[in-house]
Protein backbone atom coordinates (compact mmCIF):
# COMPACT_ATOMS: atom_id res chain seq x y z
CA UNK A 1 0.00 0.00 0.00
CA UNK A 2 1.56 3.33 -1.06
CA UNK A 3 0.24 6.14 1.96
CA UNK A 4 0.93 10.17 0.47
CA UNK A 5 0.18 11.59 3.94
CA UNK A 6 -0.65 15.64 4.02
CA UNK A 7 2.19 15.69 1.17
CA UNK A 8 2.96 19.42 -0.18
CA UNK A 9 5.69 20.67 -2.53
CA UNK A 10 6.20 24.43 -3.16
CA UNK A 11 8.27 26.03 -6.13
CA UNK A 12 8.89 29.54 -4.77
CA UNK A 13 5.61 30.99 -3.37
CA UNK A 14 3.90 28.80 -5.74
CA UNK A 15 2.38 25.19 -4.33
CA UNK A 16 2.63 22.68 -6.96
CA UNK A 17 1.13 20.14 -4.37
CA UNK A 18 -0.72 21.43 -1.72
CA UNK A 19 -1.53 19.20 1.23
CA UNK A 20 -2.16 16.10 -0.67
CA UNK A 21 -3.57 12.84 0.65
CA UNK A 22 -4.17 9.93 -0.68
CA UNK A 23 -4.17 5.76 -0.25
CA UNK A 24 -3.10 3.20 -3.11
CA UNK A 25 -3.93 -0.26 -2.45
CA UNK A 26 -1.11 -2.99 -3.59
CA UNK A 27 -2.58 -4.51 -7.07
CA UNK A 28 -4.79 -1.37 -7.99
CA UNK A 29 -4.23 1.08 -10.75
CA UNK A 30 -4.48 4.29 -8.99
CA UNK A 31 -5.35 7.55 -11.58
CA UNK A 32 -4.24 10.89 -11.15
CA UNK A 33 -5.76 13.34 -13.54
CA UNK A 34 -6.23 16.57 -13.76
CA UNK A 35 -5.27 19.36 -15.96
CA UNK A 36 -1.98 20.50 -17.04
CA UNK A 37 0.07 22.33 -14.57
CA UNK A 38 -2.27 21.03 -11.56
CA UNK A 39 0.74 19.07 -10.00
CA UNK A 40 0.08 15.32 -11.39
CA UNK A 41 4.06 14.79 -12.20
CA UNK A 42 5.14 16.63 -9.12
CA UNK A 43 3.12 14.37 -6.94
CA UNK A 44 4.70 11.39 -8.34
CA UNK A 45 8.19 12.36 -8.80
CA UNK A 46 7.90 12.83 -4.50
CA UNK A 47 6.91 8.68 -4.49
CA UNK A 48 10.39 8.05 -6.42
CA UNK A 49 12.22 10.87 -4.63
CA UNK A 50 12.81 12.77 -7.79
CA UNK A 51 11.65 16.01 -6.11
CA UNK A 52 11.78 15.91 -2.18
CA UNK A 53 8.38 16.70 -0.31
CA UNK A 54 8.13 20.25 1.23
CA UNK A 55 6.46 18.81 3.45
CA UNK A 56 4.44 15.70 4.61
CA UNK A 57 5.56 11.90 3.73
CA UNK A 58 5.13 8.93 1.70
CA UNK A 59 4.94 5.48 3.31
CA UNK A 60 5.39 2.62 0.77
CA UNK A 61 3.94 -0.70 3.15
CA UNK A 62 4.14 1.41 5.94
CA UNK A 63 7.62 1.90 5.39
CA UNK A 64 9.14 5.96 4.80
CA UNK A 65 10.76 6.33 1.36
CA UNK A 66 13.23 8.53 2.97
CA UNK A 67 15.06 5.63 5.05
CA UNK A 68 16.07 4.45 1.95
CA UNK A 69 18.39 5.99 -0.27
CA UNK A 70 16.95 7.81 -3.23
CA UNK A 71 18.84 5.48 -5.97
CA UNK A 72 18.14 2.42 -4.19
CA UNK A 73 14.44 3.27 -3.76
CA UNK A 74 14.36 3.91 -7.19
CA UNK A 75 16.06 0.61 -9.11
CA UNK A 76 12.56 -0.92 -7.05
CA UNK A 77 9.87 1.48 -8.67
CA UNK A 78 9.06 1.08 -11.69
CA UNK A 79 9.10 4.60 -13.99
CA UNK A 80 7.89 4.86 -17.13
CA UNK A 81 7.22 8.91 -18.66
CA UNK A 82 5.55 10.48 -21.80
CA UNK A 83 8.76 11.23 -23.46
CA UNK A 84 9.75 7.53 -23.44
CA UNK A 85 13.41 9.12 -22.28
CA UNK A 86 14.99 5.43 -24.29
CA UNK A 87 18.85 6.01 -24.15
CA UNK A 88 19.12 6.73 -27.71
CA UNK A 89 22.60 5.02 -28.01
CA UNK A 90 21.76 1.80 -26.68
CA UNK A 91 20.17 -1.01 -28.34
CA UNK A 92 16.53 -2.78 -27.27
CA UNK A 93 18.14 -4.97 -24.83
CA UNK A 94 20.63 -2.57 -23.12
CA UNK A 95 17.27 -0.21 -22.33
CA UNK A 96 15.76 -2.67 -21.31
CA UNK A 97 18.64 -4.04 -18.95
CA UNK A 98 18.97 -0.92 -17.47
CA UNK A 99 17.64 -1.76 -13.64
CA UNK A 100 18.85 -5.41 -14.08
CA UNK A 101 22.52 -4.32 -14.29
CA UNK A 102 22.37 -1.45 -11.76
CA UNK A 103 21.27 -4.43 -9.60
CA UNK A 104 24.25 -6.44 -10.72
CA UNK A 105 22.33 -9.46 -11.85
CA UNK A 106 24.07 -12.14 -13.62
CA UNK A 107 24.16 -11.78 -17.76
CA UNK A 108 21.80 -14.98 -17.31
CA UNK A 109 19.43 -13.85 -15.43
CA UNK A 110 18.99 -10.34 -17.93
CA UNK A 111 19.52 -12.71 -20.79
CA UNK A 112 16.21 -14.49 -19.55
CA UNK A 113 14.18 -10.81 -18.32
CA UNK A 114 14.88 -9.93 -21.61
CA UNK A 115 13.21 -12.97 -23.64
CA UNK A 116 10.63 -12.80 -20.89
CA UNK A 117 9.36 -9.23 -21.33
CA UNK A 118 9.67 -8.79 -24.97
CA UNK A 119 7.85 -11.78 -24.99
CA UNK A 120 5.37 -10.80 -22.77
CA UNK A 121 4.90 -7.09 -25.13
CA UNK A 122 4.48 -9.22 -28.04
CA UNK A 123 7.86 -8.24 -29.43
CA UNK A 124 10.12 -10.61 -31.52
CA UNK A 125 13.35 -10.82 -29.91
CA UNK A 126 15.28 -11.49 -32.89
CA UNK A 127 14.07 -8.51 -34.59
CA UNK A 128 14.01 -5.70 -31.60
CA UNK A 129 16.45 -6.63 -29.26
CA UNK A 130 19.55 -5.52 -31.31
CA UNK A 131 17.96 -2.30 -32.31
CA UNK A 132 18.89 1.41 -31.31
CA UNK A 133 15.45 2.96 -30.37
CA UNK A 134 15.45 5.75 -33.25
CA UNK A 135 14.77 2.72 -35.39
CA UNK A 136 11.31 2.02 -33.68
CA UNK A 137 7.57 3.26 -34.04
CA UNK A 138 6.26 5.78 -31.55
CA UNK A 139 4.01 2.63 -30.18
CA UNK A 140 7.12 0.30 -30.03
CA UNK A 141 9.69 2.93 -28.28
CA UNK A 142 6.68 3.28 -25.20
CA UNK A 143 6.26 -0.66 -25.08
CA UNK A 144 10.16 -0.76 -24.44
CA UNK A 145 9.68 2.01 -22.30
CA UNK A 146 7.18 -0.34 -20.35
CA UNK A 147 9.86 -3.01 -20.78
CA UNK A 148 12.61 -1.56 -18.86
CA UNK A 149 10.38 0.05 -16.10
CA UNK A 150 8.96 -3.71 -15.78
CA UNK A 151 12.42 -5.23 -15.77
CA UNK A 152 13.49 -5.67 -12.64
CA UNK A 153 10.04 -7.46 -11.16
CA UNK A 154 8.84 -3.84 -9.34
CA UNK A 155 6.06 -3.90 -7.02
CA UNK A 156 5.15 -0.61 -8.09
CA UNK A 157 5.25 1.18 -11.31
CA UNK A 158 4.91 5.13 -11.52
CA UNK A 159 3.30 6.22 -14.99
CA UNK A 160 3.97 9.81 -16.30
CA UNK A 161 1.73 10.00 -19.45
CA UNK A 162 3.15 6.85 -20.69
CA UNK A 163 0.50 6.87 -23.97
CA UNK A 164 0.42 10.47 -24.46
CA UNK A 165 2.09 10.82 -27.73
CA UNK A 166 0.11 7.91 -29.24
CA UNK A 167 -2.19 7.61 -31.91
CA UNK A 168 -5.70 7.11 -30.48
CA UNK A 169 -5.42 3.11 -31.82
CA UNK A 170 -1.95 2.25 -30.40
CA UNK A 171 -2.90 3.81 -26.94
CA UNK A 172 -6.01 1.94 -26.76
CA UNK A 173 -3.85 -1.17 -27.42
CA UNK A 174 -1.06 -0.34 -25.44
CA UNK A 175 -4.02 0.92 -22.69
CA UNK A 176 -5.38 -3.26 -22.81
CA UNK A 177 -1.86 -4.51 -22.91
CA UNK A 178 -0.99 -3.29 -19.41
CA UNK A 179 -4.25 -3.81 -17.89
CA UNK A 180 -3.64 -7.45 -18.76
CA UNK A 181 0.45 -7.54 -17.89
CA UNK A 182 -0.83 -5.71 -14.56
CA UNK A 183 -3.46 -7.91 -13.76
CA UNK A 184 -1.35 -10.91 -14.52
CA UNK A 185 1.42 -9.39 -12.53
CA UNK A 186 -0.31 -8.01 -10.07
CA UNK A 187 1.86 -5.18 -10.05
CA UNK A 188 0.31 -1.66 -8.27
CA UNK A 189 0.44 1.41 -10.85
CA UNK A 190 0.20 4.65 -10.09
CA UNK A 191 -0.67 6.12 -13.77
CA UNK A 192 -0.91 10.13 -14.23
CA UNK A 193 -2.82 11.42 -17.07
CA UNK A 194 -5.28 14.43 -18.53
CA UNK A 195 -7.12 11.80 -20.29
CA UNK A 196 -10.63 10.71 -18.73
CA UNK A 197 -11.46 7.82 -21.09
CA UNK A 198 -7.63 6.66 -20.22
CA UNK A 199 -8.67 6.72 -16.44
CA UNK A 200 -12.20 4.90 -16.74
CA UNK A 201 -10.48 2.53 -18.79
CA UNK A 202 -7.51 1.75 -16.66
CA UNK A 203 -8.21 2.46 -13.10
CA UNK A 204 -9.19 0.92 -9.87
CA UNK A 205 -9.23 4.36 -8.68
CA UNK A 206 -9.52 7.64 -10.18
CA UNK A 207 -7.61 10.17 -7.80
CA UNK A 208 -8.78 14.30 -9.24
CA UNK A 209 -6.52 16.75 -8.68
CA UNK A 210 -6.77 20.52 -9.36
CA UNK A 211 -4.30 23.56 -8.72
CA UNK A 212 -2.35 21.27 -6.36
CA UNK A 213 -4.94 19.56 -4.09
CA UNK A 214 -6.72 16.59 -4.57
CA UNK A 215 -10.88 17.34 -5.25
CA UNK A 216 -11.86 13.46 -5.15
CA UNK A 217 -10.90 10.27 -5.09
CA UNK A 218 -13.33 7.51 -6.24
CA UNK A 219 -13.70 4.20 -8.16
CA UNK A 220 -14.73 5.23 -11.72
CA UNK A 221 -18.29 3.77 -11.24
CA UNK A 222 -18.35 6.62 -8.18
CA UNK A 223 -16.89 9.56 -9.77
CA UNK A 224 -19.21 8.90 -13.17
CA UNK A 225 -22.69 8.67 -10.51
CA UNK A 226 -21.61 10.86 -7.65
CA UNK A 227 -19.08 13.81 -9.11
CA UNK A 228 -18.35 16.36 -6.94
CA UNK A 229 -19.56 19.98 -7.95
CA UNK A 230 -17.60 21.99 -10.35
CA UNK A 231 -14.23 20.78 -11.56
CA UNK A 232 -14.69 16.97 -11.10
CA UNK A 233 -18.47 16.82 -12.65
CA UNK A 234 -17.21 19.06 -16.03
CA UNK A 235 -14.44 16.30 -15.81
CA UNK A 236 -16.28 13.94 -16.27
CA UNK A 237 -18.44 15.29 -18.64
CA UNK A 238 -22.09 16.06 -18.49
CA UNK A 239 -24.56 13.99 -21.33
CA UNK A 240 -21.71 11.75 -22.12
CA UNK A 241 -21.29 10.43 -18.59
CA UNK A 242 -23.80 8.13 -19.47
CA UNK A 243 -22.09 6.43 -22.24
CA UNK A 244 -18.71 6.51 -20.05
CA UNK A 245 -21.05 4.61 -17.19
CA UNK A 246 -22.18 1.73 -19.48
CA UNK A 247 -18.53 1.12 -21.12
CA UNK A 248 -17.34 0.40 -17.74
CA UNK A 249 -19.70 -2.85 -16.94
CA UNK A 250 -19.44 -5.79 -18.77
CA UNK A 251 -23.35 -7.36 -20.39
CA UNK A 252 -22.85 -10.98 -18.31
CA UNK A 253 -22.95 -8.99 -15.17
CA UNK A 254 -26.35 -7.20 -15.57
CA UNK A 255 -28.16 -9.27 -18.52
CA UNK A 256 -31.73 -10.76 -18.60
CA UNK A 257 -32.76 -14.07 -18.58
CA UNK A 258 -33.45 -14.86 -22.36
CA UNK A 259 -36.83 -16.11 -21.66
CA UNK A 260 -38.61 -13.11 -21.22
CA UNK A 261 -37.90 -11.76 -24.64
CA UNK A 262 -38.65 -13.83 -27.72
CA UNK A 263 -35.29 -14.23 -29.45
CA UNK A 264 -35.45 -15.82 -32.95
CA UNK A 265 -32.98 -16.62 -35.67
CA UNK A 266 -32.42 -13.59 -36.84
CA UNK A 267 -31.92 -11.56 -33.18
CA UNK A 268 -28.31 -10.01 -33.22
CA UNK A 269 -26.12 -10.96 -31.02
CA UNK A 270 -23.09 -10.18 -28.58
CA UNK A 271 -20.70 -11.52 -25.92
CA UNK A 272 -21.33 -11.37 -22.51
CA UNK A 273 -17.86 -10.21 -21.59
CA UNK A 274 -18.66 -7.28 -24.60
CA UNK A 275 -19.38 -3.79 -22.20
CA UNK A 276 -22.83 -2.15 -22.17
CA UNK A 277 -21.95 0.36 -24.30
CA UNK A 278 -20.96 -2.18 -27.26
CA UNK A 279 -24.38 -3.78 -26.54
CA UNK A 280 -25.85 -0.16 -27.28
CA UNK A 281 -24.32 0.67 -30.07
CA UNK A 282 -25.12 -2.78 -31.29
CA UNK A 283 -28.79 -2.05 -31.15
CA UNK A 284 -28.70 1.03 -32.90
CA UNK A 285 -26.43 -0.10 -35.39
CA UNK A 286 -28.62 -3.33 -36.00
CA UNK A 287 -31.99 -1.66 -35.35
CA UNK A 288 -32.50 -4.36 -32.50
CA UNK A 289 -34.33 -3.22 -29.41
CA UNK A 290 -33.09 -6.86 -28.16
CA UNK A 291 -29.61 -8.65 -28.36
CA UNK A 292 -29.03 -12.19 -27.54
CA UNK A 293 -26.32 -13.13 -25.19
CA UNK A 294 -23.32 -15.71 -26.13
CA UNK A 295 -21.48 -16.87 -23.36
CA UNK A 296 -17.71 -18.49 -24.46
CA UNK A 297 -18.99 -21.31 -26.19
CA UNK A 298 -21.22 -19.21 -28.18
CA UNK A 299 -24.12 -21.02 -26.42
CA UNK A 300 -27.19 -18.61 -25.94
CA UNK A 301 -27.23 -17.36 -21.90
CA UNK A 302 -29.62 -14.27 -21.36
CA UNK A 303 -30.64 -11.29 -23.31
CA UNK A 304 -30.37 -7.67 -23.30
CA UNK A 305 -32.61 -5.15 -24.10
CA UNK A 306 -32.05 -1.52 -25.02
CA UNK A 307 -34.84 -0.37 -22.40
CA UNK A 308 -32.59 -2.01 -19.68
CA UNK A 309 -29.91 -0.11 -21.28
CA UNK A 310 -31.58 3.16 -21.18
CA UNK A 311 -32.32 2.62 -17.44
CA UNK A 312 -28.63 1.83 -16.20
CA UNK A 313 -27.02 4.86 -18.37
CA UNK A 314 -29.66 7.02 -16.11
CA UNK A 315 -28.65 10.25 -14.36
CA UNK A 316 -28.91 9.35 -10.56
CA UNK A 317 -31.31 10.73 -8.40
CA UNK B 1 27.57 11.27 -47.93
CA UNK B 2 30.38 9.46 -49.80
CA UNK B 3 30.29 12.02 -52.82
CA UNK B 4 29.60 14.66 -50.88
CA UNK B 5 33.34 14.73 -49.00
CA UNK B 6 35.58 12.07 -50.89
CA UNK B 7 38.54 13.73 -48.56
CA UNK B 8 37.14 12.33 -45.15
CA UNK B 9 36.50 9.52 -46.34
CA UNK B 10 39.09 6.31 -46.17
CA UNK B 11 39.95 6.50 -49.31
CA UNK B 12 40.57 10.12 -49.64
CA UNK B 13 42.78 9.80 -46.24
CA UNK B 14 44.61 7.38 -48.14
CA UNK B 15 45.34 9.37 -50.83
CA UNK B 16 46.07 12.33 -48.68
CA UNK B 17 48.70 10.55 -46.85
CA UNK B 18 50.87 8.90 -49.82
CA UNK B 19 50.96 12.60 -51.02
CA UNK B 20 52.31 13.77 -47.83
CA UNK B 21 54.74 10.82 -47.21
CA UNK B 22 55.65 12.07 -50.78
CA UNK B 23 56.14 15.69 -50.08
CA UNK B 24 58.59 14.97 -47.32
CA UNK B 25 60.34 11.31 -47.49
CA UNK B 26 60.45 12.22 -51.11
CA UNK B 27 61.18 15.70 -50.95
CA UNK B 28 64.51 15.50 -53.04
CA UNK B 29 63.04 14.17 -56.07
CA UNK B 30 60.80 17.14 -56.18
CA UNK B 31 63.54 18.90 -56.84
CA UNK B 32 62.90 19.19 -60.80
CA UNK B 33 59.44 20.32 -59.90
CA UNK B 34 60.31 22.76 -57.36
CA UNK B 35 63.43 24.44 -59.52
CA UNK B 36 61.58 27.20 -61.67
CA UNK B 37 59.91 28.47 -58.32
CA UNK B 38 63.36 29.27 -56.36
CA UNK B 39 65.23 32.47 -57.41
CA UNK B 40 68.46 32.07 -59.31
CA UNK B 41 71.19 29.64 -58.06
CA UNK B 42 68.61 28.67 -54.62
CA UNK B 43 68.15 25.89 -53.32
CA UNK B 44 64.57 24.57 -54.04
CA UNK B 45 64.75 21.83 -51.34
CA UNK B 46 64.37 23.56 -47.64
CA UNK B 47 67.62 21.58 -46.13
CA UNK B 48 68.33 22.39 -42.85
CA UNK B 49 65.87 19.75 -40.70
CA UNK B 50 64.57 16.88 -42.76
CA UNK B 51 61.43 17.31 -43.63
CA UNK B 52 59.59 14.43 -41.63
CA UNK B 53 61.45 15.55 -38.67
CA UNK B 54 59.62 19.43 -38.77
CA UNK B 55 56.32 17.35 -39.53
CA UNK B 56 56.93 15.46 -36.36
CA UNK B 57 57.52 18.53 -34.37
CA UNK B 58 54.61 20.50 -36.01
CA UNK B 59 52.24 17.49 -34.64
CA UNK B 60 53.62 17.29 -31.21
CA UNK B 61 53.27 21.05 -30.60
CA UNK B 62 49.83 20.61 -31.11
CA UNK B 63 48.92 17.36 -29.80
CA UNK B 64 50.77 19.01 -26.65
CA UNK B 65 48.82 22.30 -26.60
CA UNK B 66 45.48 20.43 -27.81
CA UNK B 67 45.75 18.21 -25.36
CA UNK B 68 46.40 20.44 -22.66
CA UNK B 69 43.33 22.67 -24.09
CA UNK B 70 41.04 19.32 -24.14
CA UNK B 71 41.53 18.80 -20.62
CA UNK B 72 40.81 22.62 -19.14
CA UNK B 73 38.03 22.86 -21.67
CA UNK B 74 36.48 19.73 -20.90
CA UNK B 75 36.62 20.01 -17.56
CA UNK B 76 35.46 23.38 -17.12
CA UNK B 77 32.57 22.89 -19.26
CA UNK B 78 31.55 19.81 -16.96
CA UNK B 79 31.64 21.96 -13.97
CA UNK B 80 29.75 24.89 -15.48
CA UNK B 81 26.87 22.59 -16.39
CA UNK B 82 26.65 20.93 -13.01
CA UNK B 83 24.12 22.80 -10.94
CA UNK B 84 26.94 23.96 -8.39
CA UNK B 85 29.37 25.24 -11.64
CA UNK B 86 25.90 27.38 -13.16
CA UNK B 87 27.34 30.67 -11.89
CA UNK B 88 30.56 30.19 -13.42
CA UNK B 89 29.36 29.68 -17.10
CA UNK B 90 29.65 33.68 -18.09
CA UNK B 91 33.18 33.90 -16.45
CA UNK B 92 34.53 30.62 -17.73
CA UNK B 93 32.79 31.74 -21.50
CA UNK B 94 34.33 35.38 -21.54
CA UNK B 95 38.01 33.53 -20.54
CA UNK B 96 37.70 30.93 -23.16
CA UNK B 97 36.73 34.19 -25.60
CA UNK B 98 39.55 35.73 -24.65
CA UNK B 99 41.82 33.05 -25.35
CA UNK B 100 40.22 32.63 -29.36
CA UNK B 101 40.00 37.19 -29.99
CA UNK B 102 43.77 37.44 -28.51
CA UNK B 103 45.45 37.28 -32.25
CA UNK B 104 48.27 34.86 -31.74
CA UNK B 105 50.91 37.00 -32.82
CA UNK B 106 50.03 39.22 -30.18
CA UNK B 107 50.20 36.16 -27.78
CA UNK B 108 53.50 35.34 -28.82
CA UNK B 109 54.87 38.90 -28.82
CA UNK B 110 53.73 38.74 -24.94
CA UNK B 111 55.03 35.07 -24.21
CA UNK B 112 58.70 35.33 -25.56
CA UNK B 113 59.45 38.05 -22.32
CA UNK B 114 58.13 35.87 -20.43
CA UNK B 115 59.25 32.34 -21.03
CA UNK B 116 61.87 32.75 -24.00
CA UNK B 117 62.40 32.21 -27.42
CA UNK B 118 61.67 28.61 -28.23
CA UNK B 119 58.23 25.87 -28.47
CA UNK B 120 56.72 27.62 -25.27
CA UNK B 121 55.01 30.72 -26.71
CA UNK B 122 53.53 28.86 -29.21
CA UNK B 123 52.50 26.04 -27.14
CA UNK B 124 50.53 28.94 -25.24
CA UNK B 125 48.79 30.46 -28.04
CA UNK B 126 47.92 27.10 -29.59
CA UNK B 127 46.35 26.71 -25.93
CA UNK B 128 44.72 29.69 -25.82
CA UNK B 129 43.42 29.89 -29.24
CA UNK B 130 42.30 25.66 -28.49
CA UNK B 131 40.38 26.42 -25.46
CA UNK B 132 36.87 28.07 -26.91
CA UNK B 133 35.73 25.56 -29.59
CA UNK B 134 36.38 22.66 -27.03
CA UNK B 135 34.72 24.14 -24.40
CA UNK B 136 31.64 25.46 -26.39
CA UNK B 137 31.39 22.44 -28.27
CA UNK B 138 31.26 20.31 -24.94
CA UNK B 139 28.71 22.40 -23.00
CA UNK B 140 26.23 22.07 -26.48
CA UNK B 141 27.19 18.37 -26.23
CA UNK B 142 26.00 18.05 -22.87
CA UNK B 143 23.12 20.51 -23.60
CA UNK B 144 21.95 18.34 -26.32
CA UNK B 145 21.21 15.11 -24.09
CA UNK B 146 17.35 15.15 -23.97
CA UNK B 147 15.54 16.08 -20.65
CA UNK B 148 13.28 13.11 -20.71
CA UNK B 149 16.35 10.55 -20.84
CA UNK B 150 18.01 12.46 -18.04
CA UNK B 151 14.94 12.03 -16.27
CA UNK B 152 14.78 8.72 -16.98
CA UNK B 153 18.31 7.38 -15.96
CA UNK B 154 17.77 10.12 -12.60
CA UNK B 155 14.17 7.80 -12.28
CA UNK B 156 15.92 4.35 -12.99
CA UNK B 157 18.12 4.77 -10.21
CA UNK B 158 21.59 5.90 -11.65
CA UNK B 159 23.72 7.50 -9.48
CA UNK B 160 24.68 10.85 -10.94
CA UNK B 161 28.26 9.50 -12.00
CA UNK B 162 26.75 6.81 -13.34
CA UNK B 163 24.62 8.96 -15.09
CA UNK B 164 27.51 11.29 -16.63
CA UNK B 165 29.64 7.98 -17.75
CA UNK B 166 26.81 6.01 -19.09
CA UNK B 167 24.50 8.50 -20.48
CA UNK B 168 25.29 12.28 -20.88
CA UNK B 169 29.42 11.54 -21.84
CA UNK B 170 28.58 8.88 -24.59
CA UNK B 171 25.67 11.09 -26.24
CA UNK B 172 27.81 14.41 -26.03
CA UNK B 173 30.82 12.51 -27.40
CA UNK B 174 31.02 13.44 -31.05
CA UNK B 175 29.80 17.19 -30.12
CA UNK B 176 32.95 16.78 -27.98
CA UNK B 177 35.22 15.32 -30.79
CA UNK B 178 34.44 18.21 -33.36
CA UNK B 179 35.41 20.40 -30.57
CA UNK B 180 38.39 18.83 -30.78
CA UNK B 181 38.61 18.56 -34.48
CA UNK B 182 38.22 22.20 -34.72
CA UNK B 183 40.81 23.03 -32.15
CA UNK B 184 43.50 21.29 -34.12
CA UNK B 185 42.90 22.06 -37.80
CA UNK B 186 43.03 25.50 -36.07
CA UNK B 187 46.20 25.10 -34.66
CA UNK B 188 48.28 23.15 -37.53
CA UNK B 189 47.84 26.11 -39.52
CA UNK B 190 48.71 28.83 -36.47
CA UNK B 191 51.68 26.55 -35.43
CA UNK B 192 53.41 27.61 -38.89
CA UNK B 193 53.81 31.60 -36.98
CA UNK B 194 55.71 30.09 -34.13
CA UNK B 195 58.94 29.31 -36.28
CA UNK B 196 58.70 33.65 -36.25
CA UNK B 197 60.34 32.76 -32.14
CA UNK B 198 61.82 29.61 -32.86
CA UNK B 199 59.45 27.17 -32.32
CA UNK B 200 60.52 24.27 -34.31
CA UNK B 201 57.94 23.39 -37.17
CA UNK B 202 56.98 23.50 -40.65
CA UNK B 203 56.68 27.32 -40.51
CA UNK B 204 60.52 27.50 -40.51
CA UNK B 205 60.58 26.25 -44.08
CA UNK B 206 57.24 28.90 -45.24
CA UNK B 207 58.99 32.05 -43.12
CA UNK B 208 62.48 30.88 -44.80
CA UNK B 209 60.76 30.90 -47.96
CA UNK B 210 59.49 34.27 -47.44
CA UNK B 211 62.51 36.15 -46.17
CA UNK B 212 64.70 34.63 -48.88
CA UNK B 213 61.74 35.12 -52.04
CA UNK B 214 61.86 31.53 -52.39
CA UNK B 215 58.80 30.53 -53.62
CA UNK B 216 59.99 26.69 -53.71
CA UNK B 217 60.15 26.75 -50.28
CA UNK B 218 56.40 28.59 -49.48
CA UNK B 219 54.91 26.30 -51.55
CA UNK B 220 56.55 23.14 -50.25
CA UNK B 221 55.67 23.95 -47.04
CA UNK B 222 52.49 25.00 -47.26
CA UNK B 223 50.91 22.22 -48.98
CA UNK B 224 52.29 19.94 -46.36
CA UNK B 225 50.70 21.86 -43.92
CA UNK B 226 47.42 21.99 -45.77
CA UNK B 227 47.84 18.27 -46.33
CA UNK B 228 48.75 17.36 -42.56
CA UNK B 229 45.48 19.26 -41.61
CA UNK B 230 43.00 17.65 -43.75
CA UNK B 231 44.21 14.56 -43.13
CA UNK B 232 43.57 14.87 -39.28
CA UNK B 233 40.07 16.23 -40.20
CA UNK B 234 39.23 13.17 -42.17
CA UNK B 235 40.05 10.97 -39.60
CA UNK B 236 38.07 12.96 -36.46
CA UNK B 237 35.93 12.86 -39.25
CA UNK B 238 35.47 9.32 -38.86
CA UNK B 239 35.69 9.23 -34.91
CA UNK B 240 32.82 11.55 -35.03
CA UNK B 241 31.12 9.44 -37.06
CA UNK B 242 32.13 5.78 -34.90
CA UNK B 243 30.66 7.52 -31.97
CA UNK B 244 27.39 9.02 -33.58
CA UNK B 245 24.27 7.96 -31.91
CA UNK B 246 21.80 7.56 -34.72
N1 LIG C 1 11.30 22.24 -10.94
C1 LIG C 1 10.31 23.13 -10.89
N2 LIG C 1 10.57 24.44 -10.58
C2 LIG C 1 9.58 25.35 -10.52
N3 LIG C 1 8.29 25.09 -10.75
C3 LIG C 1 7.95 23.83 -11.05
C4 LIG C 1 8.94 22.79 -11.15
N4 LIG C 1 8.32 21.63 -11.48
C5 LIG C 1 7.00 21.94 -11.59
N5 LIG C 1 6.78 23.25 -11.33
C6 LIG C 1 5.47 23.93 -11.33
O1 LIG C 1 4.59 23.19 -10.52
C7 LIG C 1 3.32 23.10 -11.10
C8 LIG C 1 2.91 21.65 -11.26
O2 LIG C 1 3.75 21.03 -12.24
P1 LIG C 1 3.58 19.51 -12.65
O3 LIG C 1 3.55 18.67 -11.45
O4 LIG C 1 4.64 19.21 -13.65
O5 LIG C 1 2.16 19.55 -13.36
P2 LIG C 1 1.41 18.42 -14.20
O6 LIG C 1 2.27 17.21 -14.27
O7 LIG C 1 0.13 18.20 -13.51
O8 LIG C 1 1.18 19.01 -15.56
C9 LIG C 1 3.39 23.86 -12.40
O9 LIG C 1 2.85 25.15 -12.18
C10 LIG C 1 4.84 23.94 -12.70
O10 LIG C 1 5.15 25.12 -13.40
MG1 LIG D 1 3.21 16.36 -15.98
Amino acid sequence: MIELNNLTRSFGDHKAVDNLNLKVETGEICALIGTSGCGKSTTLKMINRLIEPSSGTVLIDGEDIRNQPPEQLRRKIGYAIQGVGLFPHRSVYENIATVPRLLGWSSEKIDARVHELLELLKMDFDSFAHRKPNRLSGGEQQRIGVARALAANPDLMLMDEPFGALDPLTRERLQLELKQIQKLLGITIILVTHDIEEAIRLADRIAVMDGGRLLQQATPEELLRNPREGFVSNLVGGEERALRLLSLRSIGDLMEPAECFELNATTPSIEASATLRDALARQIWQQSPVLRVTGENGDTCGAISMERLLSLGQRPG
Amino acid sequence: MKFQQPLRNWGGSLVILCLLLYLTLGANSLEPLLGPLAPENAPAIYARNSFIDLVGWHLLLVLIAISAAAVIAILAALFVSRPVGADFLPLARSLANLGQTLPPVAVLALAVPAVGFGSWPTLIALFLYGLLPIFENTLAGLGSVPTTVKDAARGLGMSPLQRFWQVELPLALPLIITGIRLSVIISIGTATIGSTVAAKGLGEVIIAGILTDNLAFVLHGGLIVALMAMLLDGLFVKLERRFATV
